[in-house]
């Protein structure tokens, strides 16, 4: 028996010891030297797991360090998805307002307006609605009830608009300011300034007076807003008088444009 | 002898503080698995009345644990198939599950499966520790020849 299990008469000594030991701590009999003893383990186990927090405090920084750098990463990923989407909403927001804008100015029940976007300037503006969306050329292009220009070409799903500053467009208008009425028409110069000519000499027109279409092209209708009289130049030799007409918006300020279909 | 009587105090504060691994359990087993003695049973005794006085539990329940489990480890390290170290690996697990099971019916304590997993891997590298001190650090009494 003893080469099975080695030290069997320690072993069943030592059992027996054990037993004695629970029999008596079950009993409570063993309170008082237990009591005197945690007086020793007591502190030693507070110490070392006061070292243990410690120690886990000092690396918990390490920890906490690598984990701020990954949710600084994340939050900034965040940052710039709110960022994109604030600037959605934005844009959504402006197209919105200036849809209920364009009702107020032009009756939707008159005029079938199609919306349109801005995607390119250069000499022409480029819009990102075409052929598919019933778009013609000769098209008036309205803002509010300011005439921008006409469609000049027209593709399946883009356009080209002239502008009223085009050298090529050319448009029956009318001053109407405190003074009374003038007439002429309106020519592009070189892209940059619009000419209001053809104004005879008696006709009142001055400096601040509002241009409205005369409609007599067809595609655009009459009473539409096409600029300010900015200056009035007026020469005794000529035949007729000069105003020199401003827009009232600037077109790179637009997010959204209106076509006239009908 | 010293020596392991400190790393065992320390580790016996240390699984009732810090890491509640049955570290002395393994140590105790990995060296009655290395060698048999009697020291083993007084180092079972002992320390698993610390063990009980620290983990709270009744005085005298963990000593006998260890010491049956000393015992039976020390009983097997006499079979053929000591020799291969990693036979502690699946020794260790019945012990320590043997141990985890008396405890989870005396004290109504869960099983937890996962920990004594942990710790019977954890008995190979100390089987190997405990292996290299004994051999390397602990000086063996003269062997006689007999002439």
């Amino acid at each position: 028996m003893d080469r099975i299990i080695p030290n069997l008469k320690l072993l069943l000594i030592l059992v027996s010891l054990s037993i004695l030991i629970l029999v008596l701590d079950l009993f409570q009999i063993l309170r008082f030297p237990k009591t005197l003893l945690s007086y020793l383990i007591n502190p030693i186990s507070f110490g070392l797991y006061q070292t243990n927090q410690k120690f886990i405090r000092q690396f918990h920084f390490i920890f906490q360090a690598r984990f701020a750098a990954q949710e600084n990463k994340a939050l900034k990923e965040q940052i710039g998805q709110l960022l994109s989407e604030n600037a959605n909403l934005r844009k959504s927001l402006t197209e919105a307002q200036t849809l209920v804008s364009q009702d107020k100015h032009l009756d939707p029940a008159t005029y079938n307006l199609i919306p349109a976007r801005p995607i390119g300037i250069g000499r022409y503006l480029k819009i990102d609605k075409g052929l598919s969306e019933g778009l013609a050329l000769g098209q008036a292009v309205v803002f509010n009830d300011n005439y921008l220009g006409k469609i000049v070409q027209v593709s399946e799903k883009s356009a080209h608009v002239q502008f009223l500053s085009d050298p090529d467009s050319k448009v029956a208008a009318f001053s109407q300011g405190l003074e009374g009425k003038g007439r002429g028409v309106l020519i592009g110069q070189f892209g940059t300034d619009i000419l209001m000519d053809k104004i005879l000499h008696e006709e009142k027109v001055n400096v601040g007076d509002l241009v409205y279409s005369e409609g007599t092209e067809g595609f655009l209708p009459r009473g539409l807003i096409l600029g300010r009289v900015s200056q009035v130049l007026k020469q005794e030799t000529e035949v007729f008088k000069q105003a020199k007409v401003t827009p009232n918006f600037d077109i790179s300020d637009m997010e959204l444009v209106f076509v006239i279909v009908e | 002898m010293k020596t392991l009587i400190i790393v065992l105090i320390i580790v016996s504060f240390t699984e009732s503080t810090i890491l509640p691994i049955d570290l002395v359990l393994i140590i105790l087993i990995a060296r009655s698995y290395i060698r048999s003695d009697k020291s083993n049973l007084w180092l079972a005794f002992s320390f698993g009345l610390l063990s009980s006085n620290l983990n709270l539990t009744a005085l005298g329940i963990q000593s006998l644990i260890y010491l049956t489990l000393v015992a039976v480890s020390e009983g097997l390290s006499k079979s053929r198939l000591a020799g291969n170290s990693f036979l502690i690996i699946p020794l260790s697990f019945v012990l320590l599950s043997l141990n985890q099971l008396i405890f989870a019916s005396f004290l109504s304590e869960s099983f937890l499966f996962p920990k004594i997993v942990l710790e019977a891997i954890f008995s190979l590298p100390i089987l190997y520790l405990i292996r290299l001190w004994e051999e390397r650090f602990i000086v063996q009494k003269e062997i006689k020849l007999r002439v």
